[in-house]
């Protein structure tokens, strides 16, 4: 049976209200950043329960997204059968898992690794996940209700209480990241709110610094407001631009910091 | 309890089907790879997913383990790591209860594939005809003259739908993004089963199939001539594509 070593991380998911479409919590928590990679593997409505694999495949996620895990480690299935205790089979699948999440690369006869980070690895992400956008924004400025701008109010609310705090500089932008899946997930389309998940998840290593600077902490909250404010106005390009504007802004410390480890 | 689907193939395997594609599911699963040798899970979700698509295990039926353990003479391992690769591209659902059955179908699923489909094939489209080189060029052409070559008798439909999507995906492997190619060969696999279903079904299909050709016939031409920005033919793109949205809402049954 599967005992103690993933029972700490996994506290922190099944807090979360198990209720479907809304995508809390709105608030920052304490776990928010242990609970980021199950958030998106579930799209925003993680499980009361979860079968073993899942549990190793959150496990195993939050390591590689908090780079416990090194980009391109190599990852064998007897250790992390031995360390929860079960057969190689669960976590063979848990490793299929995360591999359509894209969070490892498997290779026949090759064995599993960690997806390894690089800079056109980050610009292909980036590219595709607004052009995502560019489908779905337009979508959600036309069909969302007042409950959604509600729960948009909500998250942004919540992002100005902790706007101040470096320590919270992760969480921060966890909650900018979730209003953004929020609206993937209202916008209409079930297939194109869970592409951007998985895309979501496999940014977070690279965004896992968070906006270190408190300026364009401020930069963006404000652009969020104004989004918010003007969100009842039902036109896309605001939300496009404003979109556009906070995915630059994430970009160009990650990109300083990939050229600076390279 | 539903019926245990048959999945078992006859012994004696029937004469190939002209009209049915073959080849399908390995041509994409073999997309964007390096190895040429296949795994024991992946040639068994080549021969299920082919199944799968051809609908001898119709969508909702329960695919059962023991039986293909036994018709391919391996442990039940292989087979659950099979379930897993189709599972990834979308056409079993692993189900807690049931185990494994092909995905079901849903007309408004077909939408939003075609959806995600058309926005992913635009930044397709912009990527090949900014980065592409001359072999591709010609390699490119030679998947047009293919998908031109189909007869345009409707009993070909899915013939034809096979070429087009492999000039698409050959489009999408050449963007220099990965990610959307691979996208892409998935949502071509989730797609086909609806497009079996509609063939035949509207009559503006023909019309749009010329469109289409057309469209990659000037896509083709203008990266010959080494146009890098490409902006009228993806206005022609989304049309396209919202003809064939409106059009999947008017006939799939």
């Amino acid at each position: 049976m599967l005992q103690p070593p993933i029972a700490a991380p996994l506290t922190a998911p099944l807090t979360a209200p198990p209720t479907a479409p809304a995508i809390g919590p709105f608030i920052a928590t304490p776990q928010m950043r242990s609970g980021a990679a199950a958030f998106r593997l579930f799209n925003g409505a993680i499980p009361p329960t979860l079968s073993i694999r899942d549990q190793i495949a959150v496990a195993v996620a939050e390591r590689i997204v908090l780079q416990k895990l090194a980009p391109a480690a190599r990852i064998r299935e007897q250790v992390l059968a031995d360390e929860f205790g079960v057969s190689k089979a669960p976590v063979s699948e848990a490793l299929m898992l995360l591999e359509h999440a894209g969070l490892v690369d498997s290779a026949a006869h090759r064995g599993t690794h960690v997806a390894a980070m690089s800079a056109a690895d980050f610009d292909e992400l980036v590219a595709f996940r607004l052009c995502l956008a560019r489908d779905f924004l337009p979508r959600f400025a036309q069909a969302h209700t007042s409950q959604d701008a509600g729960v948009l109010q909500q998250y942004v609310a919540s992002m100005g209480e902790i706007v101040a705090h470096d320590a919270q500089a992760f969480d921060f932008v966890e909650l900018s990241d979730r209003a953004i899946l929020y609206i993937a997930l209202r916008a209409g389309n079930g297939r194109i709110a869970r592409t951007m998940s998985s895309v979501s998840l496999q940014l977070l290593r690279y965004f896992a610094m968070g906006v270190r600077n408190v300026r364009q902490r401020r930069e963006l909250l404000q652009r969020w407001q104004a989004t918010v404010r003007n969100i009842a106005l039902r036109k896309p390009e605001p939300l496009l631009s404003h979109f556009e504007e906070t995915l630059r802004l994430r970009m160009d410390e990650t990109r300083a910091a990939l050229q600076a480890a390279a | 309890m539903s019926p245990r689907a048959a999945v078992m193939a006859p012994a004696l395997a029937p004469a190939p089907d002209l009209l049915q594609p073959q080849g399908m599911v390995a041509a994409r699963l073999m997309m964007g790879r390096e190895a040429t040798a296949w795994t024991l899970p992946e040639q068994i979700a080549v021969a299920l997913g082919e199944r799968i698509l051809s609908e001898q295990v119709g969508p909702g039926n329960r695919i059962g383990e023991e039986l293909l353990a036994k018709e391919f003479r391996v442990s039940r391992g292989p087979i659950r790591d099979a379930f897993r690769l189709l599972e990834g591209v979308g056409l079993v659902t692993i189900t807690s209860r049931r185990g494994a059955i092909a995905s079901s179908l849903a007309r408004e699923d077909l939408v939003e594939i075609l959806e995600l489909r058309g926005g992913l094939l635009a930044i397709a489209v912009a990527g090949f005809a900014r980065n592409t080189i001359a072999e591709e060029v010609e390699q490119f052409r030679r998947h047009v003259v293919a998908m031109d070559l189909v007869p345009t008798d409707p009993r070909h439909a899915l013939i034809y739908t096979d070429a087009l999507d492999r000039t698409m995906l050959f489009v999408a492997y050449h963007c220099g993004n990965t990610r959307i190619a691979r996208i892409l060969t998935t949502l071509s696999l989730q797609s086909f089963r609806y497009l079996r279903r509609a063939q035949g079904n509207g009559t503006a299909s023909t019309a749009r199939r010329i469109e289409t050709v057309e469209f990659y016939r000037d896509l083709c031409k203008a990266c010959e001539r080494k146009e890098r920005s490409v902006e009228p033919l993806l206005a022609r793109l989304r049309q396209i594509t919202a003809d064939r949205i409106l059009n999947v809402r008017e006939f799939l049954p």
